[in-house]
């Protein structure tokens, strides 16, 4: 878009004021101050993106009260795409705002002629829409940094933020190599930030006890607090290390300590030990003279008997017991010759004592049997009958005796058992087989029964035989299926060309619309021709010719209309036609197919009459139209639209299944007929095997009979009547044994019974001396043996009470006598001892006595005193005492010193068991000190902390390596990649300053402008004069929009007197630079109100614009 | 000649209580392991001593670090020292670097069984048994006597006898770094010119790596000229050709840094037995000491036995250009199965340094993914023992350096190469400049960081400048192949 004319209505100091502007090259608008330049700028950013929104807001800055000056209105003609346009803006007080742009318009518009295309209330969509596409992406913002610049904006390039410019300036050509710099860069620093966070301040006042409480940084910032930590807890592990010298130390002295407390305390030890030995031998040594005293003053008596007093007392107290022991005997020989009297006894009774004892002991007996003689009787009765019935039942010739000797028969009972039972097996294995045999027969003949039943044929065909006929049918019903299917499918085709064939004939004929338009365009023709003619005899032969020309056409349509229709027509049905007969052909082969198939399936053969027909008639010629007749006399529709061959009569599916089922059948039959085979060969196997079984059968058979003939029983087949009949033999052979044996008891008892009568008659004449008549029964010999039992038993006691006392008189005699010589012993002793002891009497004799026996114990006292003497004396061989000090030895002293010592020996102890005590504390934290880990583990863990410290470092520096070294590659690409827009900014900047600056570029990564000089020098932006920087920031701004207009942005610039701080060589070459600039195609504007300025475009053949006397019949000044 | 038979355990560089270094990461299970590494060591030591009912323990420098001030340490000497006693067993302790006497003397009351040999006390020490001396401990330069001029007067042994009356003779030399052995017998495959330090693994085989000597005396008795052509001016221990005696040394307990050398030579046994437990990835292999005995024939025989607990290797994997993912776990676990652990040995630190091919390096992935990888073969490599692995792996090479130029060339993108070019001079320029291993770049962090006692700790050792240069490349690689991915992209 470029400017073409500037028309303001009313704006600021502006009114009515009609500006032109070079649509392509530099405008210069010159003006003194205050005359409105910087207005027309804003006006100008005003007209293209819009005034303020805010009713009080002062456009661009203008003065206050600029409010008051509403409404303003004005537009600014522009040619955008090849094509010109109007805005207008207009504004009023009570806030409307109204945009407008007109359409191109064939003539010049004139001032207040402007042509009203549209004019809506802001914000109209459309005009907006308009104006952003003139606008080509570029915003207000933008456009006021960049194209609508005064000198105040000029300086604000360092600040810009605008993505889009930035882009242009500070990015590098970033190609793969200038993402991996800026990416490596990032990275490096990550990497360099995570080893060691860098700090804010001077780095020279950092120091590391800063990270002690902070709890960020870097890995070896982290590390090298650890290490300090573990360092100073090392420390603190180091005082234990001194403690434990200290402990030691101490140790050691309480140790000499302890020596010489023990070297004391043994000194102390030998001291008491002194006083303690002579405390110990004081004693038994003034005994011993004591007793050394008495010994000497009692007189000494020569030949005493040794214990002679004793012994004469004991003498005399023998001999007045052996005399009271010989008066109570003599007492008692007495008493027992009175005893003796009393006792006399039986002489008769005694001669029978035997025979009666042995009587008395078989009485228990014969009372039994006298007792239980009865019922054995009765017993014996009733077993004889018993047997008698017994060897009736039996068979043959059995006696009691024979049967009493019988025994080898029963004992061959086993023999029987195991016949019976061999017998018994074999008949009920045979049995079990038979009935196996019998099972699988009648199974057999059901399953053939139900197979005849379930297939019929199988009686004819065999398994292979029928299977394969029932595939076969099943393949023939499958074919069957298929071409009623495609009957089916046929049949819906012929209906289908029927219809169509139907609508083709309906549409062979034009509708009446359309003849009468046919009819109506050759009529129309005709006219037409006539009036051709007309026309051409009458006025002008080209419009005659024109006429007819028309005419000719209109008639041509409507014949071409009809041919067209009717060829097409015509076409249509012939292929319907043909289609129909192929369908029909294909329709006469299937059916006569599944006629076929039907006979062979035994089916019921199908209508041929269904069918249908199409008889073609009328004229065949090409121009003639057909005439069809569609004959159908057997494919009628339904009313609902469904054929009859929608429903056939054979059902193919039914077939089908039944099909698959006889196969299906078949093979099932197949399968058993197999089965059935195998069971068959079962059978005969079994048969053979019960043919064993009945030879089996035969021989056990045998075994029997001659087990039962050896028995002596009757041959018989019937195993339980053999058997009976041997249990009967084995009970009556013991009914006869046991009869016999009771017969015999019987007869022994009866006998018995006698033989005690008889001998009890005998023993009663021995003991009454005269013959007996009669003799007693069982029950009076029993009394009878009581009786005289009873005599014997107190006849016995008799005679042992007297050989007792007899004993005794005999024995107590004895004594009488022994006791009367030991009388006469005794004194006998008493006399010898007064004789030995030289002693005229008993006083006498005990007087010498008593100093005899002192001392003796004399003797013995200062023999015990003695060794007491010298026990006590060896506990301390090393001590040695003499007389005289045990005759200076004073007691009471000596229990002084001893207690003196002792005391002085329990305090020393005290003071040991002190020392021993703190000496054990002391090892005893040794023991703790040593046994502690902590500083093992803390070194270790310093020297892992210290291990990954050095790895940091190493990641650290080569780090640092690698910066250095990609600094050198950064310097390198920085230098060769540049932007284009700081290539171009580089150029103006070095015609601006005439070269003394060369390049413009900025470092990779980074949004900062360098600027080199001719020296090669690098200046910051800071650092240039401001004249400098202002030329930089027009040379950048001129790139960037040779940039935009690349890249199809086509805006105009408008500079407000931004030539001002340059001097005067400076400012010509801006000039030239803006005139080159203006003259590549950009359309510049530039607003000064310095004259040198306007001159110096003058000079250069720019002139100039005076805004207030370029039209002054137009303009009115309303300010300033 | 008839020897008195001798049998001494000679240690070194025990440094107990000192931590394992450059361990950046290690699982809490392994804490105790690694805290007690030396003092595990040690533990062996004594176990050595008592096993082998040697008739003294001799300890020549770095027992423990004064630094550390260890109570730990100390009580682990003093009841060691004690046990020792208990078992007949004496010590000599020659101070060193990390412990020196002054450390030694201001300590516990060291129990009888000890002796401290320093300069202030050079004069020669017996060892006895049976009130009878075994041999003698002297300090080569206790008397400020130069190294490599060393004059010993000979005593005046008899060339031959039935007992030797001078017993078997050791000299310490406390800094090997002059040492330079004048003729050799036999070299020690753990020699410093051998590039493994310690034991090889073939001769941990039988667990115990033999040298045989055999002491000087007979040597010297019998070929005193041909030894005297023969040596180098330079050696430490010659005979003095001015002097009317040669005094004899059987065996020289060579001191410095903690490398295990064995010096067979004419005369005699120069040998240093390494330390008992490595610190760092430096002190690489079986660590342990050295069992010394002497016959009654004079002869002579070294013997190592571990006592390491903690092992660090180093396994440098380099592929071929083509190299496949399969070829690079065949080497790991080839790698893997080279490693024969001792009886001590409880954790291997293995530091890899692979170098393979860009592809192989992006198919394998991040550093986390090659360890995996590592990790995975190792689970799978059958390894004899219990030993724990951990790995600490690196890629050495950032794959070819002119495939990024290459590549930009075929993409007409002239500059991307150029660029990098221009990178890697402008990466060697910086790592020219930085000639004390990156003291440029600590210099600036530190400035960075501020002046702090940590710091000064911290970075008071130089740092790899080649690790530096290799990471730093990398960087430059990744972001090189990112512009080169976007190059294709585009």
């Amino acid at each position: 878009m470029k400017l073409t004319h500037i028309d303001i209505e009313k704006y600021g100091v502006w009114s009515e004021l009609l500006l032109p502007i070079a649509a392509s090259g530099l405008t210069v608008l010159y003006g003194p101050n205050e005359a409105g330049k910087s207005t027309l700028l804003k006006y100008i950013r005003g007209m293209l993106y819009g005034f303020p929104a805010a009713a009080n807001d002062r456009p661009f800055g203008l003065r206050k009260g600029f409010v008051s000056h509403l409404p303003w209105s004005g537009s600014v003609s522009v040619q955008h795409a090849g094509s010109p346009y109007q805005i207008r803006r207009s504004a009023t007080s009570d806030n409307h705002r109204l945009l407008s742009v007109h359409a191109p318009t064939d003539r010049q518009p004139h001032h207040g002629e402007a042509t009203q295309i549209t004019e809506r209330y802001f914000p109209p969509e459309e005009n907006e829409r308009l104006l952003r596409h003139m606008h080509s992406g570029i915003g207000e913002k933008l456009f006021q940094q960049l194209y609508a610049i005064g000198l105040t904006d000029l300086q604000e390039l360092a600040t810009w933020d605008d993505e889009t410019i930035a882009n242009h300036i500070y990015s590098l050509t970033l190609g793969p190599v200038g993402k991996t710099l800026l990416h490596a860069n990032e990275s490096l620093k990550k990497a360099k930030a995570s080893l060691v966070q860098p700090k804010h301040g001077s780095r020279a006042t950092v120091h590391l006890d800063a990270y002690r409480d902070s709890p960020r940084g870097g890995k070896i910032e982290r590390l090298l607090k650890h290490y300090t930590e573990l360092s100073d807890r090392l420390d603190e592990q180091n005082q234990k290390v001194q403690r434990y010298r200290e402990i030691v130390a101490e140790s050691e002295l309480l140790q000499d300590h302890l020596v010489e407390m023990k070297s004391r305390r043994a000194g102390l030890d030998s001291q008491l030990r002194g006083h303690q030995f002579m405390d110990r031998i004081w004693g038994p040594w003034t005994t011993v003279q004591k007793l050394r005293r008495e010994w000497k003053q009692i007189p000494r008596v020569k030949g005493f008997p040794e214990n002679g007093l004793q012994k004469l007392i004991g003498v005399e107290q023998e001999l007045e017991s052996a005399r009271r022991c010989r008066d109570s005997i003599r007492a008692e020989i007495d008493r027992f010759r009175g005893e003796l009297k009393s006792c006399s006894t039986s002489r008769r009774l005694s001669h029978v004592a035997n025979a009666v004892h042995r009587l008395q002991q078989l009485k228990p007996r014969i009372e039994t049997i006298s007792t239980n003689l009865p019922d054995r009787q009765r017993e014996l009765g009733e077993r004889a009958q018993r047997l008698q019935t017994q060897l009736r039942e039996l068979d043959g010739e059995w006696t009691t005796e024979r049967l009493c000797g019988s025994g080898a028969v029963i004992d061959s009972a086993g023999r029987l058992h195991e016949t019976a039972d061999l017998y018994r097996r074999a008949a009920r294995r045979r049995n079990h087989l038979r009935q196996r045999i019998q099972r699988q027969l009648q199974r057999l003949r059901r399953e053939k029964v139900r197979w005849k039943e379930r297939l019929p044929s199988s009686e004819e065909l065999s398994p292979a035989q029928g299977l394969k006929q029932a595939r076969g049918r099943q393949q023939l019903t499958e074919e069957l299926g298929d071409v009623m299917r495609s009957i089916q499918s046929l049949t819906e085709q012929q209906r289908w060309t029927v219809q169509r064939l139907s609508q083709e004939s309906q549409m062979t004929e034009l509708p009446a619309w359309g003849r009468w338009a046919v009819t109506s365009f050759t009529a129309f023709g005709a006219i037409l021709f006539v009036a051709g003619l007309l026309t051409g005899w009458w006025q002008s032969a080209l419009a005659g010719s024109i006429f007819c020309l028309l005419a000719l056409a209109s008639a041509s349509v409507g014949h071409a209309v009809r041919s067209h229709f009717a060829a097409t027509t015509t076409g249509s049905q012939d292929a319907i036609l043909e289609e129909h007969v192929k369908i029909k052909t294909a329709l006469t082969q299937l059916r006569q197919r599944q006629n076929e198939l039907c006979d062979e399936l035994s089916l019921p053969v199908l209508d041929d009459e269904r069918e249908e027909s199409v008889v073609l008639t009328g004229g065949e010629t090409e121009k003639a139209p057909l005439l069809l007749t569609i004959e159908s006399t057997a494919v009628s529709s339904d009313d609902d639209g469904e054929s009859d061959f929608a429903d056939p009569e054979i059902d193919t599916w039914e077939l089908l299944r039944e099909s698959a089922r006889e196969v299906g059948d078949w093979e099932a039959f197949a399968e058993w007929h197999q089965n059935w085979l195998a069971q068959r060969r079962g059978l005969s196997e079994l048969r053979t095997r019960f043919q064993e079984r009945q030879r089996e059968i035969a021989e056990s058979r045998k075994a029997w009979c001659d087990a039962l003939t050896t028995a002596g029983l009757p041959e018989t087949l019937n195993v339980s009547e053999g058997l009976a009949g041997y249990h009967r033999l084995v009970a009556a052979a013991g009914s006869a044994c046991e009869w016999k044996s009771l017969n015999d008891s019987v007869n022994k008892d009866r006998q018995m019974l006698a033989a005690f009568q008889q001998q009890t008659a005998r023993i009663q004449q021995k003991i009454n001396n005269a013959p007996s008549e009669t003799v007693p029964t069982i029950i009076e010999s029993l009394r009878l043996v009581d009786n005289w039992n009873d005599e014997l038993r107190q006849m016995k006691t008799h005679r042992r009470e007297r050989r007792r006392l007899l004993k005794e008189i005999r024995l107590r005699r004895q004594e009488e006598a022994e006791y009367q010589q030991l009388m006469h012993e005794y004194q006998m002793q008493a006399s010898a001892l007064m004789v030995q002891g030289g002693a005229a009497n008993r006083d006498e004799f005990e007087k010498r006595a008593n100093w005899s026996r002192r001392r003796t114990e004399l003797r013995t006292l200062i023999g015990d005193a003695k060794r007491t003497l010298a026990e006590a004396a060896r506990t301390e061989p090393d001590l040695a005492v003499v007389e005289s000090d045990l005759e200076q030895f004073d007691p009471e002293e000596n229990a002084e010193h001893l207690q003196t010592v002792q005391h002085e020996l329990a305090d020393l102890d005290d003071d040991l068991h002190i020392a021993y005590e703190e000496l054990g504390q002391l090892k005893q934290e040794i023991k703790t000190l040593t046994a502690d880990r902590t500083s093992a583990g803390l070194l270790r863990e310093r020297e892992q902390v210290l291990a990954q410290l050095r790895e940091a470092c190493i990641d650290w520096c080569a780090l640092d390596w690698a910066r250095q070294s990609l600094e050198r590659v950064q310097e390198q690409y920085e230098q060769t990649s540049q932007p284009e827009a700081l290539t171009f900014a580089s150029n103006y900047l070095q015609q601006l300053t005439d070269g003394r600056y060369r390049r413009i570029w900025t470092p990779l990564g980074e949004r900062r402008l360098y600027v080199d000089d001719a020296h090669e020098q690098n200046w910051t932006v800071e650092q240039l004069s401001n004249g400098t920087r202002e030329q930089l920031f027009l040379s950048v701004r001129l790139a960037l929009v040779s940039q935009l207009a690349k890249q199809g942005v086509e805006l105009p610039i408008v500079l407000d007197d931004v030539l001002v701080n340059f001097d005067e060589h400076r400012t010509q070459a801006a000039i030239r630079l803006l005139a080159d600039y203006a003259a590549s195609g950009q359309q510049v504007i530039l607003l000064t109100c310095h004259a040198h300025i306007a001159a110096a475009f003058d000079r250069i053949g720019v002139p100039s614009v005076h805004p207030q006397s370029s039209q002054p019949m137009l303009w009115e000044r309303q300010a300033g | 000649m008839a020897f008195e038979p001798v049998r001494i355990i000679h240690a070194s560089h025990l440094r107990l209580d000192h931590q394992l270094e450059g361990l950046t990461h290690l699982p809490s299970e392994l804490h105790r392991v690694v805290e007690d590494a030396t003092l595990s060591a040690f533990d062996f030591l004594l176990a050595a001593c008592i096993d082998h009912e040697v008739d003294f323990l001799l300890l020549t420098g770095n027992t423990f670090d004064w630094r550390d001030g260890s109570l730990r340490a100390w009580t682990a000497l003093e009841q060691g020292f004690e046990l020792l006693g208990e078992h007949d067993i004496h010590v000599f302790v020659v101070p060193g670097e990390t412990d020196p006497a002054s450390a030694w003397l201001n300590g516990p009351r060291w129990p009888g069984n000890v002796t401290l040999l320093y300069a202030e006390d050079g004069e020669p020490v017996a060892a006895m048994r049976d009130d009878k001396p075994v041999a003698t401990i002297r300090l080569l330069d206790a008397h400020g006597k130069e190294r490599d001029g060393l004059k010993l007067p000979r005593g005046t042994a008899p060339a031959s006898g039935p007992l030797r009356l001078a017993p078997f003779t050791i000299g310490v030399l406390p800094d090997n770094s002059s040492y330079v052995p004048a003729t050799f017998m036999t070299h020690d495959a753990d020699s410093p010119s051998s590039e493994d330090h310690g034991p090889t693994d073939d001769d941990l085989d039988d667990d115990h790596a033999e040298n045989d000597f055999h002491s000087p005396m007979d040597e010297f008795a019998e070929a005193d000229e041909t030894i005297a052509e023969t040596h180098s001016p330079q050696h430490p221990f010659h005979y003095d050709p001015r002097g009317e005696s040669l005094d004899v040394i059987d065996y020289i307990a060579l001191g410095g840094p903690p490398t295990r050398q064995t010096f067979v030579t004419e005369e005699g046994l120069a040998h240093h037995p390494g330390t008992t437990q490595g610190m760092n990835d430096r002190e690489r292999s079986s660590c342990g000491v050295t069992l010394v005995e002497l016959d009654r024939q004079g002869k002579g025989r070294s013997t190592f036995i571990p006592t390491g607990v903690v092992r660090w290797e180093h396994a440098a994997i380099s592929l071929a250009v083509n190299a496949s993912l399969d070829e690079l776990q065949d080497a790991i676990g080839e790698k893997l199965r080279g490693i024969a652990a001792t009886t001590t040995e409880i954790v291997c630190i293995i530091r890899w340094a692979v170098s393979a091919n860009d592809r192989l390096e992006r198919q394998v992935g991040s550093i986390e993914q090659l360890h995996e990888l590592i990790e995975r073969v190792a689970l799978q490599t059958a390894h004899s023992g219990s030993l724990r692995f951990l790995h600490h792996a690196e890629w050495t090479t950032a794959g070819d350096d002119d495939a990024i130029a290459a590549n930009a060339t075929e993409t007409a993108d002239e500059g991307c190469s150029n660029h990098w070019q221009e990178f890697l001079a402008g990466l060697a320029d910086v790592a020219g400049q930085s000639t004390e291993n990156g003291a440029a770049a600590l210099k600036r962090l530190e400035r960075e960081l501020g002046n702090s006692a940590a710091t000064r700790i911290v970075f008071q050792q130089m740092l790899d400048a080649e690790r530096i240069h290799r990471q730093a490349k990398r960087l430059g690689m990744n972001w090189f192949q990112e512009m080169r991915g976007e190059n294709d992209a585009a």
